[in-house]
Order: C-alpha cells, then sequence, then structure tokens
C-alpha cells in the first residue's frame, strides 16, 4: 500500500479510534465471560449462534489480505484467477465430508483442540504430538505473515518513517491484538471478526461501484484486455493454457482441503453452539466465495487495464493504487478508503488473534497438559495459555522485524497447504473409515510431510515455481501418505484379526 | 456416491479445458468462459447447502 495519499490528521485519528475500538470489544467480551474455564476462553463455552459462526468462518477463510492478495493475483494473470472462486467453494465441499461429524463428537466427548480429536479417534500419544507439531509449524509461520502484512500495511500508510513504521505498526498492533484476545478470548475474536467481516464487505463492494465512476464499465476494461491478449499473445482474458487448467485443478484440491484443516477452523466447528447452527452457517458459507471472490477479481480487472505496468512482486502493491485512483477520486472515497484501510488492519489483527489463540490453546493442551497430567487446574492452565500466547507473540514480533527485508526467505518457509493437507488421513479419512489405524497414520504423515518437504526444498529439476508438473508439492505428497496409511491400517486390521481368531481358538480348546 | 459424481461433472464443468483457446465471445463484461465458470460454481454452492440439509450429506444430531 505504498502508493496511498498521505492520511490527513484526522485520518489518522479515525483509524486509531477504530483500532482502540478493539479494546473495548474485548473489555465486553470479558464481562460476557460465564466461568473461567479453557472452554470459556477458547471456545466461547460452545455457544456460537447461526450469524456468529457464519461470521467468524467468513473472516478465517477470508482474512483480510485476501482482498489486496486476490486483487494482485488477478492483476498478475488476469480472469484465470476465477479460480479462486471454485478453491473457496470447495473448502465448504470438504468440510461437508467431516466438519458434522466432527461436530457431534466434539460434542460428545468435550473436545478442546484438534488434538484431542486425534487422542479420541486413535488413542495415540505420538501422534497428537505429530499432528500438534505440524499444526504449531504452521500457525507460528501464518502469525508471522500477518505480523509483516501489518508492518507493511503501517510502512504504506506512512512511507517517510521507512523502517520505523515497520518496527512500532508491527508492535504496537501486536499489543492492541493481546490485550482484546487476552481479556475476551474467542468471544472478543469473533466478535471483532464479525465487524471487519461486515464492514469489508460493504466497503468493497462501494469501492467496486467508484471504480466503474472512474474508470468506465468491466466490458470496456475487458474489451481493452482480449485486445492486449491478440495483439501480443498474452492470455489475460482468453480462455487459460492447458498447464494453468491443470494449475486449476491442484489448487482447487490443495486450498479446498488445506484451509478447512487449519486449527482455527476446527475449532470453530467444535464451538458451534448445535449441528443445526454449524449447517446453517455453513449454508451461507457456501454461497460467499461468489460475492467475494468477485469484488477483488472485478478490482483486479480494472487495475489492469486502467494501471497497467507493475511486473512481478510489485504487482502487490496494485491494490494500493487502486486505492490511490478512488482517494484523489472525491471526498467520499477519501473517507472510504480510510475506512477500509482501518478494516483491513483491524482484520489482518483479528485472523492474527485466532491464530495466537489456537496455538495458544494447543501449546497448552497438547503439549504441556499432556506432559504433565493433572499438575494444573483448568483456572491455572488458563492463566498459562495466556502467558504462552504473550511469549508466542514476543517472539513471533522479533522475528516479523529481524526478516523484514527477507521477504524472499519467508516465501521459502510458506508451505503451509503443503503440511496441512498430510492432515487429510488423520482428520477427514479417520472420521469416516472406522479401520484407519493410529499407526498407519503416523508412517503415512511421516512419509507425506517428509516428501512435501523434500520437493519445496530440495532444488529437484522437475520442480517448477515450487510446483510439480503444475500441481501443489502436497498434492504430489498426499497420494504416497493416503497408500502408506491404507495399506498399513489394512495390514494391522488383518494382523489384529488373525491374532484375536488364534485367541479365540485357543480359549474354545481350553474350555472342556 | 451420487453427491460424489455429480461433484466430478461440475469439477470437469467449472474448469475451462473445453472452450476453444480462440473464443472472444463477452458476455455481460465478462469473457464467456468465465461466465460458465460462475454458473458452475454457483450449481456447486446450490448442491452443497442441499447435501449439507439432507441425511446423505451429513449426518443428524
Amino acid at each position: 500500500m505504498n502508493n496511498l495519499v498521505p492520511l490527513s490528521l484526522g485520518a489518522w485519528l479515525f483509524v486509531s479510534c477504530y483500532l482502540g475500538s478493539l479494546l473495548l470489544i474485548g473489555w465486553i467480551a470479558k464481562k460476557a465471560r460465564t466461568e473461567n474455564t479453557m472452554r470459556d476462553f477458547y471456545l466461547a463455552g460452545n455457544g456460537f449462534g447461526t450469524l456468529m459462526l457464519f461470521m467468524t468462518l467468513f473472516a478465517t477463510q477470508y482474512s483480510g489480505n485476501t482482498f489486496f492478495a486476490f486483487t494482485g493475483a488477478t492483476y498478475r494473470i488476469g480472469y484465470a484467477w476465477i479460480v479462486s472462486l471454485h478453491f473457496m467453494t470447495a473448502v465448504i465441499v470438504v468440510y461437508l465430508l467431516f466438519a458434522p461429524k466432527l461436530h457431534l463428537l466434539a460434542k460428545k466427548n468435550g473436545f478442546l483442540t484438534p488434538g484431542d480429536y486425534i487422542n479420541n479417534r486413535y488413542q495415540n500419544k505420538l501422534l497428537v504430538l505429530l499432528v500438534t507439531l505440524v499444526m504449531v509449524a504452521v500457525l507460528a509461520n501464518f502469525l508471522l505473515a500477518q505480523l509483516m502484512a501489518m508492518g507493511r500495511a503501517m510502512q504504506g500508510l506512512n512511507p517517510e518513517s521507512g523502517a520505523t513504521s515497520y518496527n512500532v505498526g508491527v508492535i504496537i498492533l501486536a499489543l492492541i491484538m493481546l490485550a482484546y484476545g487476552t481479556l475476551g478470548g474467542m468471544r472478543a475474536v469473533v466478535w471483532t471478526d464479525a465487524l471487519q467481516g461486515g464492514v469489508l464487505m460493504i466497503g468493497f463492494a462501494v469501492l467496486i461501484v467508484m471504480l466503474f465512476d472512474r474508470f468506465g464499465s468491466l466490458g470496456k476494461a475487458t474489451q481493452m484486455l482480449m485486445h492486449v491478449d491478440l495483439t501480443t499473445g498474452s492470455r489475460k482474458v482468453l480462455v487459460p493454457s492447458a498447464d494453468q487448467c491443470r494449475q486449476w485443478l491442484s489448487y482447487i484440491f490443495a486450498v479446498g482441503f488445506g484451509i478447512c484443516l487449519y486449527p482455527q477452523a476446527i475449532q470453530r466447528i467444535y464451538a458451534a453452539s448445535s449441528l443445526k447452527t454449524l449447517k446453517r452457517s455453513m449454508t451461507l458459507m457456501a454461497f460467499m466465495p461468489i460475492p467475494t471472490m468477485l469484488i477483488s477479481l472485478i478490482a483486479g480487472i480494472m487495475a489492469l487495464a486502467y494501471l497497467p505496468g507493475l511486473e512481478g512482486a510489485s504487482s502487490d502493491q496494485i491494490f494500493g493504487q487502486v486505492l490511490r485512483e478512488v482517494q484523489l477520486h472525491s471526498a467520499l472515497g477519501n473517507m472510504l478508503v480510510v475506512l477500509i484501510l482501518s478494516a483491513i488492519l483491524a482484520a489482518m489483527m483479528s485472523t492474527a488473534d485466532s491464530a495466537l489463540l489456537s496455538l495458544s490453546s494447543m501449546l497448552t493442551k497438547d503439549v504441556f497438559a499432556q506432559l504433565f497430567p493433572q499438575s494444573l487446574s483448568e483456572e491455572e492452565l488458563t492463566r498459562l495459555g495466556k502467558a504462552l500466547s504473550c511469549l508466542m507473540l514476543v517472539f513471533l514480533v522479533v522475528l516479523a522485524i529481524t526478516l523484514q527485508d527477507k521477504s524472499s526467505l519467508v516465501q521459502l518457509l510458506d508451505r503451509k497447504l503443503d503440511m496441512l493437507l498430510q492432515l487429510v488421513p488423520a482428520f477427514i479419512v479417520g472420521i469416516n473409515w472406522k479401520k484407519l489405524d493410529g499407526r498407519a497414520v503416523i508412517a503415512g504423515l511421516i512419509v507425506g510431510v517428509t516428501l512435501a518437504l523434500i520437493m519445496a526444498f530440495g532444488n529437484l529439476s522437475f520442480v517448477t515455481n515450487g510446483k510439480v508438473f503444475g500441481f501443489h508439492p502436497g498434492i504430489i505428497a498426499l497420494g504416497p501418505n493416503l497408500s502408506v496409511t491404507i495399506l498399513l491400517s489394512l495390514w494391522f486390521n488383518g494382523k489384529r484379526k488373525s491374532v484375536k481368531n488364534n485367541h479365540d481358538f485357543s480359549v474354545k480348546r481350553k474350555v472342556p | 456416491m451420487g453427491l460424489l459424481l455429480i461433484y466430478l461433472i461440475l469439477l470437469c464443468l467449472g474448469i475451462p479445458w473445453y472452450w476453444p483457446a480462440d473464443s472472444t465471445l463477452v458476455w455481460m463484461g465478462f469473457p464467456g468462459w468465465v461466465i460458465s465458470s460462475i454458473v458452475v460454481s454457483i450449481l456447486a454452492s446450490i448442491v452443497t447447502a442441499i447435501a449439507l440439509h439432507s441425511k446423505a450429506g451429513a449426518p443428524d444430531e
């Protein structure tokens, strides 16, 4: 967002008040607490109704980052980014495979973390630890990316101060986030999610209308880009190539299966007040990719047609340029941009906070409480969780400040979906196939994660731009992972059956 | 199984591999293949909504 017109004092005051209001939400959420337990702090007492659950699922699936990252992606590849519509719909289709069953199990057994399900289903402590380890690695990376995005956004709002704005931005926003998250837990995060989701949807719809007013219709932009395609051979409007179609398939599976296995997404399935609530919220979610993705697609296409010239990594700055055009267009446009910027910053904080909450719940319940069972009371564990949140955040803030100029290094670490995909057998297959064995899942998980990381970082000749023949390494690695898991499960089951038969036979022989 | 088949058909129709590479059809401001992709996505959303509320797609309490 480095292209914005500098904000006035009044605009800064508005942004400060908007972000400050999050503290008020945290305080109100604290007052709404019914008991001082981990369940109340991390799952809001499993009491989410349809609307709240829908808003928080929406904010979990679409972070503040989504709008401008997807606008940038459309700017780079053109209409082919309509694939985002399909992969976001795929997320809900995949939920259908396991979320209703998981919710019923969670309600029956009082699950709090993803590890609780693994423990209940497989009764294997090593598997709980491995799954938690993968999820903690993914979440820490996710949180770091959100903190760095917050820093860059603040740098964009105050470009003259450069790195100072970035550092101060990361620290102040992390402190606000920690304060309201620690005060109100999941309830505060969900309430701010709801606020940001609503403001962003309305703000972006108005933004599109203003873009049409400023530049002209979408049809005109499409025709202009079509002319460029026909004269230069680019494919920003024309039908995607075979290679792009293959990438679509990979994106649909990778994002569809990956996003719904984020720990914070699983915890939201637990937090629904009833199955009916969960189904209603998911029904609403099934239709959300259409307006959300179309808005960022149209913004990207308008920018591509009327503000061309940005290439490569700098194309990520296109959203700032779009906002600048709207800022310069009218006073109303300037106000709208200030509101959108505030909501984006708050949405980033809210997304980061829900990741932080999940992280602290897993470290407390799946790591500490497993290693030292019955050593602390519920209240003490909740306090420990808050302390762990602080420690993790301090560590990640230091990392975000240290790595600010090493974005390529962060991209290297960014293999979240590839890692999450390796958890498909443990969660999605395991809930639907009773014969799946915990030991087989461990073997499959180790094979899958190792292969995905080798393909991602191994400098292999057949890996181009982080993809294997257009497919995400995580999708390729999921094949061997599933094969090992299923074959070993069948073998373990066969072995168990023969041991049981031998046992029954010897018992029968002993009975006269 | 029927539901899986429907999703497979929608997946095949949603990816525009079957459109002529040089198609220049524009409709309602969008290229023709984008409109077909959006329609398939809307169908997928409708199927998912129906499946969520049917016993075949999701268990009851």
